[in-house]
């Protein structure tokens, strides 16, 4: 009896304290109230239960369970940022953890062996490691490494379906770990099958991802490209109609009716352009050259392969080309539009084992050749110099610049799939 | 001796071009080679790489067969911006700006307007010229650097870095060289104005010696004008 109402307040009293340990590191208040402290309680009941009367130790997905419902319910907080916390928790306890048994382990040795007083020691060793967690929470160092680690974690892009994976996976380890702690061999044979399996459901769970993301992509290419043919008969017939109605202005509005036309008739000649881009890119470039549509340049795409970029590429270099060229494009625009030409020209082929990207922009101002492509080097007002930099780097791109005059051209090259 | 080479499927268009070439050629007296070909093929390739003499293409861009006028303009121009060349077209606008300027393009000439009158302009025009391509070639780490000689309107030494600047009409250049060195892979047109400049000659329109300054013809007015350096100057 007296064995149960030790090991019931010391959960009580670690769940106060991990709480509070959450709190300060996650920077989010708990509210306790009459309801909050019941909830608490029953859940002693319930873990006293499981770790006295129930044979298999699944403490560690209860615990968990329970944890992230009481957080979510009384914080708001999101299915990401609980994850993280609770991770982050479970690695300072585990270095707690470690410390502690050190010192036990040496306490035992050099001055009085308390294995015998395991039962008590266990939930007095908890409250103690609760404890320590507490003080670490709040050390202003701590803190400031895990803020750190919150931004780089919020930065990746996985998505709550891999966490949760991924935390099902952790925590069928640490099941199977606990019923095998005494047989070694079993433990490992067990621990790398469970390994193997995940990364298996992850691979088959990213084709799927990719091929959904990539059906999406193709769609919305033929959609775009209807969408040009009707912008592309909409701005002719608007142009003839402009040209019907001057007919009949005054001066004045003749005037501004070929300003219109003008100015109708410089995007009007983007749009088709840009209509003649490789399929898998295509998209890419007209969100990019959108922006600068009225902007009146000169853009001639000269494209020379005859499938959709899908076909030649693997995706990994598929993602290298995307990002290479949304880079050198938006460069290439930026230059282009305040020169006084404003030329663009694209150009896409092949060879026997690559693909090849051109472009070539008109582009007026300052260039330190040295400088070019070094980290934190732009010619752009608002630019900050990652994006050339950033591509030289790449291995599986082989890029190469070239200034003739007043043009500046960049050549993109590719690897083909074999 | 030029060469000229002509790339057009239509035999029309063909004999027109060679008698405004042979006219021109005995008005002028120089001496020609004119070849034609209606297609892309080994033997215009042959000519492409050719280095002895200087050419002039004339091509259409519609041609037969999978190799367009503007495909064999990018093959001259990957070894060759000597060269002149000419499109016979019937494209648009935007068509011409770009690639007039990507590949460096004489002219570009429609079939059906003017096209006598515009062709013979052209051939005057670039015999008078004399083939001005001479080109100051810069290599660097990250990118390569060629600006026609012509272009250039003067450059300078940079006061911070040990590099020169290279001023034509809308872009300034940072090299790392010295004057000297660029001095020496330039022509005549290239003179010293002062210690840390040297300007194009064809570019300069008024010297003021007394005051230390130079006018391009731009209307831009450098204040680097050494009294040290005016015998050269005005030889």
């Amino acid at each position: 009896m007296f064995f149960y109402l030790i090991s019931y307040i010391s959960i009580m009293i670690i769940q106060l304290v991990l709480f509070s340990a959450f709190s300060n590191i996650s920077k989010k208040s708990v509210k306790l109230n009459s309801i909050n402290i019941l909830v608490m309680l029953l859940y002693s009941f319930f873990e006293i239960f499981l770790s006295f009367f129930v044979s298999v130790p699944i403490n560690g997905l209860t615990c968990f369970a329970y944890f992230y419902w009481y957080l979510k319910w009384t914080m708001k907080l999101d299915f990401k940022d609980i994850v993280f916390y609770i991770f982050i928790l479970w690695l300072l306890g585990i270095g707690i953890d470690i410390l502690f048994m050190l010192i036990v382990s040496l306490f035992n040795v050099f001055v009085v062996d308390v294995s015998s007083y395991y039962d008590l020691m266990k939930p007095v060793a908890s409250i103690i490691m609760a404890i320590l967690l507490q003080f670490m929470s709040k050390n202003v160092h701590v803190k400031h490494i895990i803020s750190n680690l919150y931004v780089k974690f919020k930065s990746l892009k996985i998505n709550s379906f891999k966490i949760s994976l991924i935390l099902l996976v952790y925590l069928l380890i640490d099941i199977v770990c606990i019923i095998n702690i005494n047989n070694g061999y079993n433990f490992v044979i067990l621990f790398s099958v469970t390994i193997l399996i995940t990364y298996i459901l992850y691979c088959r769970y990213e084709i799927a991802s990719l091929k959904i993301t990539n059906d999406l992509i193709l769609k919305n290419n033929k959609f775009y490209i209807k969408v040009i043919d009707d912008y592309h008969l909409l701005k002719h017939n608007l142009i003839n109609q402009l040209l019907g109605l001057k007919t009949v202005s005054t001066k004045k509005a003749k005037l501004i009716i070929d300003d219109l036309i003008k100015e109708y008739n410089s995007s009007f000649k983007t749009v088709k352009n840009v209509k003649d881009i490789p399929d898998g890119l295509s998209g890419l470039v007209f969100e990019k050259v959108y922006n600068y549509i009225n902007e009146g340049l000169n853009i001639v795409v000269d494209n020379k392969l005859r499938d959709n970029i899908f076909l030649y590429l693997t995706p990994r270099n598929y993602n290298v080309l995307c990002e290479s060229l949304g880079i050198t494009l938006d460069n290439a625009l930026e230059s282009s539009v305040k020169s006084d030409k404003k030329i663009l020209y694209l150009q896409f082929y092949e060879n026997k084992n690559e693909i090849i990207v051109v472009l070539i922009n008109s582009f007026a101002g300052f260039i330190d050749l040295e400088k070019l492509g070094n980290f934190k080097y732009t010619s752009k007002d608002n630019g900050h110099g990652y994006g050339l930099f950033s591509l030289f780097l790449k291995r599986n791109l082989n890029i190469k610049t070239y200034i003739k005059n007043d043009l500046f051209k960049v050549e993109l090259k590719i690897v083909k799939k074999r | 001796m030029i060469k000229f080479i002509i790339v057009e499927d239509d035999k029309n268009i063909q004999d027109i071009v060679k008698k405004v070439i042979r006219k021109i050629s005995m008005l002028n007296d120089f001496e020609i080679d004119v070849k034609y070909y209606t297609k892309f093929n080994k033997d215009l390739k042959k000519e492409i790489d050719e280095e002895l003499y200087r050419k002039v293409y004339i091509l259409d861009i519609e041609l037969d067969g999978n190799v367009s006028g503007i495909d064999i303009a990018h093959m001259i121009r990957d070894n060759d911006w000597d060269s002149e060349i000419i499109f016979i077209t019937s494209h648009d606008k935007m068509f011409e700006t770009v690639h007039r300027n990507i590949l460096d393009v004489f002219d570009f000439i429609e079939k059906f307007h003017d096209f006598t009158k515009r062709l013979e302009d052209d051939i005057k025009l670039i015999y008078n010229q004399k083939f001005d391509k001479k080109m100051l070639k810069v290599y660097s780490k990250n990118a390569d650097l060629e600006i026609y000689f012509k272009n250039i309107l003067y450059i300078t030494r940079d006061k911070e870095d040990r590099k020169i600047i290279i001023y034509t009409k809308d872009i300034s250049f940072k090299i790392v060289s010295t004057l000297t060195d660029v001095f020496d892979k330039l022509d005549d047109r290239f003179v010293r104005m002062h210690r840390s400049c040297i300007a194009n000659k064809d570019h300069v329109v008024q010297y003021c010696f007394n005051d230390g300054y130079f006018i391009l013809d731009n209307g831009k007015k450098v204040m680097m004008l050494s009294k040290k350096y005016r015998k050269e100057i005005l030889k």
